[in-house]
């Protein structure tokens, strides 16, 4: 498991999602798993995905239950508006404050990253509210054919490909502050708390990327399978 | 400055996706395609335009590089042959303006790549001014900040939503930047708009 930190330690943040925290001493990665109560092989996969691109499962990783990758996409989803974005908020509001003097509008840059949140929350909330249960819905129907029939209904009004559609780009705004930043923010005062802010939202941007990847080349395929399934029968 | 896109037409996938990968250490490409016949490097240049093909000329008849050379006279492209080790096509090469070998090392072809770079972004005429916004382009970007959309800039402006939006593609190319919001920060910094101005508008 050190390996795994050792060879790429972005994934310090993965593991967390998946409740693992540092100290685990030379514990092989199904060893750890193993004492979290957490499935091998899909850990492998997730953290795979995430450290290669090209590397991508689909098929693999398609092989698991929808249960089990909505529950992986909710903790992200926990860990970007908990964690990330609000120690974020707290860098940005140093930055502004430290690095820079009133006369330079630089304030404007915690306005625009607020919206950048409240995007990002209303996003999340979204699946997390109406997506992800629906997906949910979806596999139990299959697995146990009782009230198939009104959600055949149900399925007809909202389906999964209309949540492709609208699966909106929410990493836009991130790039462009992260453009701000690089071009036309004035010299700083603290070079260091500006890097930080940097790479944190380089960091971001890339483990976005990679969730947004799970949920339309996995998640959503994985669904729309079903519901052909469903309505054949 | 623009990115540049390069399409590589070529039969053999290991030319091919080894151009390619050394293409993509280059920043200042944007887009490559690939194609591996004549067909469909015919099709995907009447789809969209490209500033620099590779093109394997055996892959070529005599009339498609009448076509490519019709459509060039409209706007050109920069054309270098892929060529096996050491030759040198001398009748092929009238359609070509470079050439690149087989049996050339990386310094050698990045050289090359680089020369073809620099001179066809001399060669555009907007070279000196890329980064700054045009004085038109900084009166569409002040009514974006101040919360227009396209049609309202239109009629104020009195020119047509289509040419608006090409305004703010424009702009998007030149600074990076494509949120309305990331707009708005961007015209705050340099005084194109007053903080005041933008909450009195909203």
């Amino acid at each position: 498991m050190a390996d795994l930190i050792h060879m790429n330690y972005l994934l310090i943040s993965v593991i967390n999602r998946f409740g693992i925290q540092l100290g685990f001493e030379n514990k092989t990665v199904e060893q750890v798993c193993k004492e979290h109560q957490i499935d091998t092989r899909f850990f492998l996969e997730i953290v795979n995905a995430f450290h290669n691109k090209e590397y991508f499962p689909d098929k693999n990783l398609q092989t698991f239950s929808i249960k089990l990758i909505v529950e992986y996409l909710l903790k992200t989803h926990r860990y970007y508006l908990e964690e990330k974005v609000p120690e974020l908020e707290i860098l940005i509001d140093k930055m502004v404050k430290e690095c820079y003097s009133d006369a330079e509008n630089i304030g404007v840059l915690i306005q625009f990253f607020t919206e950048y949140k409240n995007e990002l929350a209303t996003h999340t909330r979204r699946e997390d509210e109406v997506v992800f249960p629906y997906a949910l819905k979806i596999e139990e129907a299959y697995e146990h054919p009782k009230n198939r029939k009104d959600l055949i209904a149900e399925l007809r009004k909202y389906s999964m490909r209309d949540y492709m559609n609208e699966h909106d780009n929410i990493e836009e705004k991130l790039f462009d502050l992260k453009n701000i930043i690089i071009k036309y923010l004035p010299p700083p005062k603290n070079k260091t708390l500006c890097n930080t802010v940097l790479t944190e939202l380089f960091n971001l941007e890339q483990d976005i990327n990679d969730h947004s990847r799970i949920e339309e080349k996995v998640l959503a395929p994985k669904v729309v399978e079903l519901e052909k399934k469903l309505i054949s029968h | 400055m623009p990115k540049l896109s390069v399409i590589i037409a070529e039969e053999s996938f290991l030319i091919r996706k080894g151009l390619l990968s050394l293409l993509l250490e280059f920043p200042s490409i944007g887009r490559i395609s690939e194609s591996t016949n004549e067909e469909a490097l015919l099709e995907k240049l009447d789809k969209e335009y490209y500033t620099i093909c590779f093109i394997n000329p055996s892959l070529l008849t005599a009339q498609g590089i009448k076509k490519i050379e019709e459509k060039n006279l409209r706007r050109s492209r920069v054309m270098v042959a892929i060529l096996p080790s050491g030759s040198s096509d001398k009748a092929q090469m009238k359609h070509f303006a470079e050439s690149i070998t087989l049996d050339q090392g990386k310094s050698q072809l990045v050289k090359k790549i680089d020369g073809l770079f620099t001179q066809f972004v001399k060669s555009q005429p907007d070279y000196e001014n890329s980064s700054g916004l045009s004085k038109r382009e900084k009166i569409i970007l002040r009514h974006i900040a101040l919360g227009y959309t396209n049609k309202e800039i239109g009629e104020k402006l009195f020119i047509s939503t289509h040419t608006v939006v090409t305004h703010r593609k424009n702009i998007t190319r030149k600074i990076g930047i494509k949120t309305v919001s990331g707009l708005t920060v961007y015209a705050i910094f340099n005084k194109i708009v007053e903080m005041d101005e933008i909450r009195k508008s909203r």
